[in-house]
């Protein structure tokens, strides 16, 4: 058994802007356990969601290698799920037919793909919904028949790209809440991007800290906080305060710091 | 996991909603009413000014007696010695099949303009060139090949709708979002579930404006065909109407042609409506 779910080997990624090279991930080495619930922060802009782009399949390194499950990811990487900012939710099919849309391509007979798909509906309460269209749905139950269209198919990993950025603060904790209690059931490895530290604290096991352009790893923290949590009163657990000062002391400083101008060269014409 | 704060279903119309019967006939008479005093206050106005004089009956005829022809030709009375259902029967299939093949061949073209570069090399110069020529210098090279008669007109008619077509579906699927592709390929998806499940279902609001479009550069094609070579028809009968100053006759291929035009606009906008169902509003 593969000891790492995700492995990023050395990772440089560069793209041409108005005549300059402009680096975007410098020489990014990380490694994801199985099973765990591993978060990235970092400054808007930082490729922090392009490092989940480059697992995904749908982005590829000028040079270095994603590994997923130990393989070399050389194309799109369907076993994976992917839940994204938006919630991508295809507006032409009702709830029901976009939870059952990744089970119709894998060819999974209409019973089979309707019972899946009902289970994940009640599951998270979308009960009564089934023939609505996205548009009829709130920001919130988008967000979960976002992520239903993603558990639906039983990925081993989840890669998410700030699923609840959008949202008001007490749906996000809901849905916090949420996260937290159908992973503990399932054990997915989950690679969660956030810009919001008491979110990436309160949910990871591990918090990878990256820089601003180009992006680079600045620090890595285990938060050793005990399960299950309480994302409701994360700030009263013990070890909280102090797994948050940790990742906030390195966040700061690149926050403050000025930027770096030795990212940016000229391509002589 | 619970469930929590669900709430539920918005008020509103939804499916499977009925008005009744009351409700059906008070919006029939709000959109009805004022459209319907227009016409008789300018028919009145018509006829007043024909019957005083002011204007001259040769020249705009009267609608009392344009009515009295329209009834007349529904009875089956011959105009320039064909019945109207003859030349009503040419137009409508010149149109009919000329908008299904030019639908037909712009969805597809249009697609492969923007998803295939091979193809958007090819053939792209040679789409701007017909696009930008004025479609009716072509009738006569069509009368040439095909002869006079229905094909010649229903071909002009197919190209006419083909470029409306072509590049209300080029812009659709051409912008439809990167995002939502992505998605559909991270879940497994191949090229045939892409283009048939995302790319189409995003391009085919852009799609159905051009097929509404389509709808009247139909009958352009096939009507003005039928004014420069034709032996039937309705804009053929219209063409002989305006010879023979017959200003009756003209009007009343126009009430035809105002009638048919209507109707296949219904007919592609409720298709419209029930494939665009799931959009807002």
């Amino acid at each position: 058994m593969q000891e790492h779910a995700i492995r990023f080997e050395n990772i440089n990624m560069t793209f041409r802007a108005k005549r300059k090279e402009v680096a975007a991930l410098r020489d990014i080495s990380l490694e994801v356990g199985r099973h765990t619930f591993t978060s990235i922060v970092g400054p808007s802009g930082c490729g922090k969601s392009t490092l989940l782009s480059l697992c995904a399949g749908l982005k590829f390194p000028s040079s270095g290698r994603t590994y997923c499950d130990g393989q070399a990811v050389e194309a799109v990487n369907t076993d994976i799920g992917f839940v994204t900012q938006d919630s991508n939710l295809f507006p032409w099919m009702t709830l029901r037919e976009n939870v059952e849309f990744p089970l119709r391509v894998r060819g999974l007979p209409a019973r089979d793909r309707r019972a899946r798909a009902q289970s994940q509906i009640d599951m998270v309460g979308l009960s009564g919904f089934e023939d609505h269209y996205p548009h009829q749905l709130s920001g919130g139950m988008q967000k979960r028949a976002s992520i239903i269209r993603t558990l639906v198919y039983e990925p081993d990993v989840i890669l998410m790209d700030e699923p609840f950025g959008a949202l008001d603060a007490q749906t996000k904790m809901v849905l916090q809440d949420e996260l937290l209690r159908m992973w503990s059931a399932r054990k997915q490895t989950i690679l969660f991007v956030t810009h919001d530290l008491t979110e990436a604290v309160a949910l990871s096991d591990q918090v990878v800290v990256m820089s601003g352009r180009p992006g680079q790893i600045k620090g890595v923290f285990d938060v050793n906080l005990q399960r299950p949590r309480d994302v409701f009163q994360i700030h009263g657990q013990e070890g909280f305060a102090r797994s948050y000062q940790q990742v906030w002391d390195c966040f700061r400083s690149e926050l403050l710091a000025p930027e770096a101008p030795a990212s940016v060269t000229e391509i002589s014409a | 996991m619970t469930s929590v704060s669900v709430s539920a279903p918005r008020s509103g119309r939804r499916r499977g909603d009925r008005r009744t019967g009351a409700e059906t006939l008070s919006v029939i008479l709000e959109r009805g009413v004022p459209p319907l005093v227009t016409a008789v206050v300018l028919i009145g106005a018509w006829q007043l000014c024909v019957a005083t004089g002011l204007l001259g009956a040769s020249v705009v005829s009267e609608p009392s007696q344009i009515a009295v022809l329209l009834w007349h030709t529904l009875q089956g009375q011959q105009l320039f010695g064909a019945s109207i259902w003859t030349d009503l029967g040419v137009t409508i299939r010149a149109i009919i099949y000329g908008y299904l093949i030019g639908t037909a061949f712009g969805i597809v073209l249009g697609y492969l303009l923007a998803r295939v570069d091979f193809v958007a090399q090819v053939f792209q110069p040679y789409v701007e060139a017909i696009a930008a020529l004025p479609k009716i210098a072509l009738v006569p090279l069509f009368v040439f090949i095909f002869g006079i008669g229905i094909t010649a007109e229903m071909v002009n008619a197919a190209l006419m709708v083909f470029i409306i077509v072509l590049f209300s579906t080029f812009s659709g699927v051409a912008s439809a979002p990167e995002q939502l592709v992505a998605a559909a390929r991270v879940m497994g998806a191949g090229r045939w579930t892409v283009t048939s499940r995302v790319v189409l279902p995003a391009a085919l609001p852009s799609v159905l404006v051009g097929m509404r479009a389509g709808v009247s550069f139909a009958f352009v094609g096939a009507i003005t065909s039928e004014f420069i070579a034709a032996t039937s028809g309705l804009g053929w009968m219209m063409q002989q109407a305006t010879a023979a100053y017959d200003t009756e006759a003209l009007f009343t291929g126009l009430i035809y042609l105002v009638v048919l035009v209507w109707l296949l606009a219904q007919v592609i906008g409720l298709l419209q409506a029930w494939l665009l169902r799931w959009q807002r509003g």
